[in-house]
C-alpha cells in the first residue's frame, strides 16, 4: 500500500518540509504537556516528547497535509509512550512514583494547592481512563479523535472518559489521595474556590 | 512494528471527521462529557425528568435538595474540567526548551545534506 502511495506522491519539495516542520514545531508546547500527563516526571517526559517529535518528522512522508497534524503526534507518542513502558517493566509501580515526583515537580511556589491534588488524583486513575480524560477533557480532541488516538472504538473512549470523572471527583471529594495533613474535602473545597476565581475573571 | 501506523494512510482524519480542524481551544468531546455525567448523576433518563419538571409545580423541600444536590455536583465536575485545563495548559504555555528546535534543525539539515 504504501509502495503505491509513494509512486502516487510527487518527490518531497523543501517546501513541504518547511510547511511540516512549521506545523510540527507548533505542537510541541502541546506535545510536552501530553507526555507530562503520561510520564509525570518533567525530565523523562520531555525525553518522550523529543522522540515523538522525531518520529513525527522521520514519517513526515506518510502524513498528508491538511489533516489532524496534533492528533497525528499524539498517536505516535503515545505509541512511543506504551512501547517504551513495555520494555521497562516497571508499569506497576510507575502511578505512584509519578505522582509523588509529579507533586515535587511543580517548581512555581504560588502554584495553587488544588492542582497538586488533581495531579494526585489523576494519577490514581487508571491508565487507560486518565489518558481518555486528559485528551477529551484539557487536549481539546472529540471523542473520534481520542478514540482514533488510543486505537479503540469511540464508545470505549465515552465511558473511559465517564468513569474517569466520577472516579476524580470521588477521589478529591474523599481525600482518598491520601495526602499527609490533608483532612477529607480540602482538596474538592479548593478546586471549587479556583473554579469560581477563574470563571470571575472571564 | 509502529512504523506501520505512521505509514497508514491519513484517512482516519479525512471525511470522517470534519470537525477536525486543527484547534488547539475548541473542545468539541467536553460538552457532551459533562452532559452524560449529569445524566448519569440523575439517575433517570432525561425524558423521564422532563415530564416530571413539567408536572411538578410546587417544589417540594424534598425536591429542593434534590436539584440543589445535582446543582453542586455539575458544579464540581465543571470545576474539575476547568483545573483539568488548566494543568495541561500550565505545560503548553511554557517555553519549549531550546533543545527542542536545535533537534529538529540538525535532522533537517542532515535532510537538506542527504538529498544532494
Amino acid at each position: 500500500m504504501s509502495d503505491s502511495a509513494e509512486r502516487i506522491r510527487p518527490e518531497r519539495s523543501a517546501a513541504d518540509d518547511a510547511a511540516f516542520k512549521r506545523e510540527l514545531v507548533q505542537l510541541i508546547p502541546h506535545l510536552r504537556a501530553f507526555a507530562r500527563t503520561l510520564c509525570g516526571d518533567p525530565t523523562a517526559a520531555d525525553d518522550l516528547a523529543q522522540d515523538a517529535m522525531m518520529k513525527a518528522w522521520d514519517a513526515r512522508a506518510s502524513f498528508q497535509m491538511g489533516t489532524n497534524m496534533k492528533a497525528w503526534t499524539f498517536m505516535i507518542l503515545r505509541n512511543q509512550f506504551y512501547s517504551e513502558k513495555r520494555r521497562s517493566w516497571r508499569q506497576s509501580q510507575l502511578d505512584q512514583e509519578a505522582a509523588e515526583r509529579t507533586l515535587v515537580a511543580v517548581d512555581d511556589p504560588e502554584a495553587p494547592v488544588a492542582l497538586d491534588e488533581l495531579r494526585l488524583g489523576l494519577a490514581m486513575l487508571p491508565a487507560e481512563q486518565r489518558e481518555a480524560l486528559i485528551l477529551v477533557g484539557a487536549g481539546g480532541f472529540a471523542y473520534e479523535e481520542a478514540a482514533e488516538i488510543c486505537g479503540c472504538a469511540v464508545g470505549t473512549v465515552k465511558s473511559r472518559v465517564s468513569r474517569a470523572r466520577r472516579a476524580l471527583h470521588a477521589i478529591l471529594e474523599d481525600g482518598a489521595y491520601d495526602r499527609d495533613g490533608g483532612s477529607a474535602g480540602d482538596a474538592m473545597r479548593s478546586i471549587l474556590a479556583d473554579a469560581e476565581r477563574l470563571s470571575s475573571v472571564r | 512494528m509502529v512504523q506501520k501506523r505512521y505509514q497508514r494512510e491519513p484517512v482516519p482524519f479525512g471525511p470522517g471527521f470534519p470537525h477536525l480542524a486543527p484547534d488547539p481551544t475548541g473542545t468539541p468531546g467536553e460538552a457532551g462529557a459533562l452532559n452524560d455525567d449529569q445524566n448519569d448523576k440523575r439517575g433517570r433518563p432525561s425524558r423521564e425528568r422532563g415530564a416530571d419538571d413539567m408536572i411538578e409545580q410546587r417544589p417540594s423541600p424534598e425536591r429542593r435538595k434534590a436539584s440543589a444536590a445535582l446543582d453542586e455536583a455539575r458544579l464540581r465536575q465543571q470545576a474539575i474540567g476547568v483545573r483539568l485545563r488548566q494543568m495541561f495548559d500550565e505545560v503548553v504555555n511554557e517555553d519549549v526548551p531550546d533543545e527542542f528546535l536545535e533537534i529538529l534543525r540538525k535532522a533537517d539539515e542532515r535532510n537538506a545534506g542527504g538529498g544532494e
